[in-house]
């Protein structure tokens, strides 16, 4: 840190000069420290992505949009996009995402399967990569120095579609139901669907468990629903869109609000 | 080509696509999943042809269904073939798809000049083709009676084909369908999906349970 002020005096010290004893810098100042010195480190790789994301859309322009190299890049944006919706549907964070940019579709249903949200991953991502092709690449409407990276506008069209893709879920769904009704084939599948969901089964353990209720934030609770199911920290940061320290402390936090109400009720 | 590649996966890693945590998400979607989201329905070359001639069928109806039916065939054989082999009707299998191609002809001829706004899209010929061909092989098989297990040939040793082929007809009618459609005609699971009027994540589904099904036959 820079030199500091003799006390009682106005003009600054040296490094030479400066007395042996200093007052002692706390944990939460040296926290704080470290939490801009990863903001800042944050920013300043988004910058370089962003400007990578613009070079990588000129090399992309250059050839129309089109041919091995547009194919290249689309499928790695469906492979992102597609991981990402899923997990989205999976922590219900997709619906927090849509009331943010007013297209809200309605609740989450009560008993939809992975099934389904594989299916609705992939409806979602199939159609977003036409309309972020179309108008955020060959009309021009994504702006780098706007603030949003390539794949985060990628994400806000996958937002902006979900609601149409929700609906013909839940159509189908009805013609499921139906189905089930006239058809005893269909009618197998459906039970083989409803008890084959051991992923499903985890959540409704954690979700039934008292700690889960007692979870302040959306946030931490996705990050306890990703961190279950096998998602790294970086994919976490990744799908919150914060640092992998910040997620670290959600789940740090989480364990000792944990600890210490066991230690409450025993 | 190559250097191609080279160039656009390096620009793709420098991008935003190519943080630690994106790089990790974009393992969980598998390859062939991604490019099944790209293609949309991804048709066998015989479809591709078929639809070409409908679409170019405005003058002469009669020969275009002729040549619409002789590139469709192979692809009603695999299924006739697969669907019926389990009840020892393999002889007839052929006869069968010619019927049902047969029928897909008449059909299109009847039409008079063929609508290129009709079947034009190539999932709803597909799905048409296996609609007649599903209708012929029911018809066959309502005509015969099953064969149990055990009255295969004693004389016989038995092969682990025996095993599969009584065992798919153990599935539920859409677990066989799918099974079928996706092995013996080799369809994708999207065009499978498009033919059986499900999602393709469904098919994906209903697919693996069928296999572990199969699995615990053989065993």
């Amino acid at each position: 840190m820079g030199g500091g002020v003799v006390p009682g005096g106005d003009t600054p010290l040296d490094a030479a000069h400066e007395p042996a004893t200093t007052t002692p810098v706390s944990d939460s100042d040296l926290s704080t420290v470290e939490e801009v010195d990863e903001e800042a480190r944050r920013a300043a790789e988004s910058l370089e992505r962003r400007q990578a994301d613009l070079e990588l859309r000129n090399d992309l322009a250059l050839a129309g949009f089109t041919g091995p190299q547009w194919r290249r890049f689309a499928e790695e944006l469906a492979r992102y996009g597609r991981a990402v919706m899923k997990a989205w549907c999976y922590s219900g964070e997709i619906f927090n995402q849509c009331r943010r940019k007013n297209c809200y579709p309605g609740p989450p249903p009560d008993d939809w399967g992975d099934d389904d949200r594989d299916g609705l991953a992939d409806d979602v991502v199939a159609h977003a990569i036409k309309a972020f092709r179309e108008r955020a690449l060959i009309f021009g409407e994504w702006d780098w120095k706007a603030g949003a990276s390539l794949k985060t506008y990628f994400i806000g069209a996958c937002v902006y579609q979900f609601p149409n893709a929700f609906r013909r879920w839940r159509t189908e769904d009805q013609t499921w139901r139906h189905l089930r009704r006239l058809d005893p084939a269909a009618e197998e599948f459906l039970e083989h669907r409803h008890h084959d969901h051991t992923d499903d089964l985890a959540l409704i353990r954690l979700e039934s468990s008292t700690a889960f209720d007692a979870i302040p934030d959306d946030r931490t609770k996705i990050a306890m629903l990703m961190h279950s199911q096998g998602y790294t920290y970086p994919e976490i940061a990744e799908l919150l869109d914060t640092s992998v320290k910040a997620v670290d402390g959600l789940l740090i936090r989480h364990r000792k609000r944990v600890a210490a109400a066991t230690r409450r009720t025993s | 080509m190559n250097d191609d590649r080279t160039h656009i996966d390096d620009l793709i890693e420098r991008s935003s696509l190519g943080t630690e945590g994106a790089r990790r998400l974009r393992r969980r979607t598998p390859t062939d999943v991604a490019q099944d989201l790209l293609d949309g329905p991804t048709l066998t070359t015989e479809t591709r042809a078929a639809t070409t001639l409908l679409a170019d069928a405005a003058l002469d109806p009669p020969a275009a269904a002729r040549r619409v039916s002789e590139l469709i065939r192979p692809l009603v054989v695999h299924y006739c073939r697969a669907r019926l082999r389990p009840h020892r009707l393999s002889d007839q299998a052929d006869a069968i798809a010619d019927a049902a191609c047969a029928s897909i002809e008449n059909d299109l001829a009847a039409k008079g000049v063929i609508d290129p706004g009709a079947l034009v899209e190539e999932s709803q010929l597909l799905s048409y083709a296996y609609r007649v061909a599903n209708r012929h092989v029911r018809a066959a098989l309502d005509h015969t009676p099953h064969l149990a297990h055990d009255e295969l040939d004693n004389h016989r040793p038995r092969q682990i084909t025996d095993d599969l082929t009584f065992a798919i007809d153990k599935l539920t009618d859409l677990e066989r369908e799918i099974i079928v459609l996706r092995v013996a005609v080799r369809l994708s699971a999207t065009e499978t999906a498009e033919v059986l009027g499900l999602r393709p994540g469904a098919v994906r589904k209903m697919q693996s349970v069928a296999l572990q099904k199969l699995r615990r036959y053989i065993r």
